[in-house]
């Protein structure tokens, strides 16, 4: 028997995967979702802001990382419209201004009166990454002379006066590798003293604790279980908090998995002795 | 003369952008090299887009391996451009650009990050195993920290979140730490041998 468990053929442990992931989205089970501190902190650096502050908000993921980090930047930008922040949207990555549309997208019938040029803006990608960062701290206009639909900025209300950093409240950073969240805030964090916040993959969260743990990043939302936390906090459930009883189910098959097969490996070890 | 000249440039921008970076006298000039620096990426980009078009291209003149994949490449490079230079950026979605984004390239790239989870779970349970006090170790901390980063760890027992915290704040930080500061000191150290021409790898001709 051990042997035909031992030679499972792999499409039965897809199956099993991808049955973990189906069924709790087609019938979700509402478990309760557990505030970390990270995402309190993440969450109460945005809120803490007083109206009318501008926030850069940077999408650095394209869409291979979008079921983690795209439940996050619609929560935290509904988030930001809820207290009525400015938003000054860019990417690091060549994709991330659209995610940013995108974002805007789900959530722009919800707040019908805010008005492009005045409440938020997106100033596009460019490329370079940390000199990018650096940039802006010498003058925002450097890096970011126009907008993505070419206009210049300086036409726009919410950047007209814009200098460098300390026009800004808070940099939010939605990371999912290089370029991204440990840029800002090596550069624009530490050495500009803009506060940072960053959101990014579960799988590269180990590389942002010791910049969180520092206090370097203000706050840190760590894979689809921040972007679930953050949901609840904002009040507004989405993909987030949808897909957490998937990940639960999915995380469970794989451990079950890795138990099984140390089971066998013990069982064929102990048993030729 | 040919390696001399971009030694000299070399040491000059580089001595010059640490002082740089520690005096905000020097600022002006410093504007105008990053300036000049995102001149430079984007030309790389440029290169970078030349270089993936000749690779292709070449590939469907010798009809070489999966030469009709890149046909599909180069199709849908020119595709995506021309879509995306006639179209205005739009922050509501409605252009065609957007078309092609969310319903194409979104789609396709979600698509082959997603196949991970199936072929990490293949592979948790026939590569990874207790063969030695490590890897045991390894997979104590793996399953606190995945049972605590979900709901259901917390509701198998309220715990699983603290514990998690605790692995990830204090060995997998700590771990985390080390090995950043000993790339930075590494980094620090190949920049030092690069503005001073000890490391010459970068010029080409492999002395």
């Amino acid at each position: 028997m051990w042997e035909k468990i031992k030679n499972l053929d792999k499409r039965i442990i897809y199956l099993c995967v991808a049955l973990s992931v189906i069924i709790p989205m087609l019938n979700p089970i509402g478990l309760p979702i557990v505030i970390t501190e990270e995402t309190r902190r993440a969450f109460q650096a945005v809120d803490n802001l007083p109206p009318g502050s501008r926030v850069l908000f940077s999408a650095d993921y394209d869409p291979g990382s979008e079921a983690e980090l795209f439940p996050m930047n619609i929560a935290i930008l509904r988030h930001c419209f809820q207290k009525k922040l400015r938003v000054v949207m860019t990417g690091l990555w060549p994709q991330g201004p659209a995610e940013m549309n995108k974002a805007f997208g789900e959530i722009k019938k919800d707040y019908p009166t805010l008005t492009y040029g005045t409440d938020y803006v997106n100033v596009g990608y460019k490329a370079g990454g940390l000199v990018v960062v650096n940039s802006i701290g010498s003058d925002f206009t450097i890096a970011f002379p126009k907008d993505q639909a070419g206009t210049d900025i300086r036409e726009l209300p919410i950047l007209q006066d814009v200098k460098n950093y300390s026009s800004f409240g808070l940099v939010i950073s939605l990371s999912a590798g290089s370029s991204g969240g440990v840029v800002w805030v090596a550069y624009g964090g530490t050495k500009y003293h803009v506060d940072v916040i960053t959101g990014c993959t579960a799988v590269s969260a180990t590389e942002f604790y010791p910049y969180y743990s520092s206090g370097q990043f203000k706050g840190l939302i760590n894979g689809l279980a921040g972007a679930a936390e953050y949901e609840k906090m904002v009040g507004a459930p989405g993909k987030g908090i949808r897909g957490m009883d998937a990940q639960s189910m999915s995380h469970l098959v794989i451990i079950g998995f890795i138990i099984l097969g140390n089971v066998i490996y013990l069982t064929e070890k102990y048993g030729k002795k | 003369m040919k390696r001399n000249i971009p030694l000299l440039i070399t040491f000059c921008t580089g001595i010059f952008f640490v002082i740089a970076f520690f005096a905000p006298a020097l600022s002006d000039i410093s504007d105008a090299g990053q300036r000049g620096y995102l001149v430079i990426a984007a030309f790389a980009l440029l290169v970078a887009i030349l270089n993936l078009l000749m690779v292709h291209s070449s590939n469907v003149y010798r009809q070489g391996k999966n030469w009709g994949l890149s046909v599909v490449l180069i199709f849908f490079f020119f595709f995506t451009s021309i879509v995306g230079f006639l179209d205005k950026a739009d922050m509501d979605g409605t252009t065609n650009f957007s078309f092609v984004y969310n319903f194409i390239y979104n789609p396709l790239q979600a698509t082959m990050f997603s196949l991970l989870a199936f072929y990490v779970s293949s592979a948790s349970f026939r590569a990874f195993r207790i063969k030695t006090k490590e890897a045991t170790l390894m997979m104590i901390a793996g399953f606190f920290v995945m049972l605590g980063r979900v709901p259901i760890g917390s509701a198998i027992w309220d715990q699983f979140p603290t514990v998690q915290s605790w692995i990830m704040n204090y060995f997998a930080t700590g771990a985390m730490r080390a090995i950043t500061i000993g790339v930075a000191i590494g980094a620090v150290s190949m920049s030092i041998k690069i503005i001073f021409g000890l490391e010459r790898a970068y010029l080409g001709g492999g002395d």
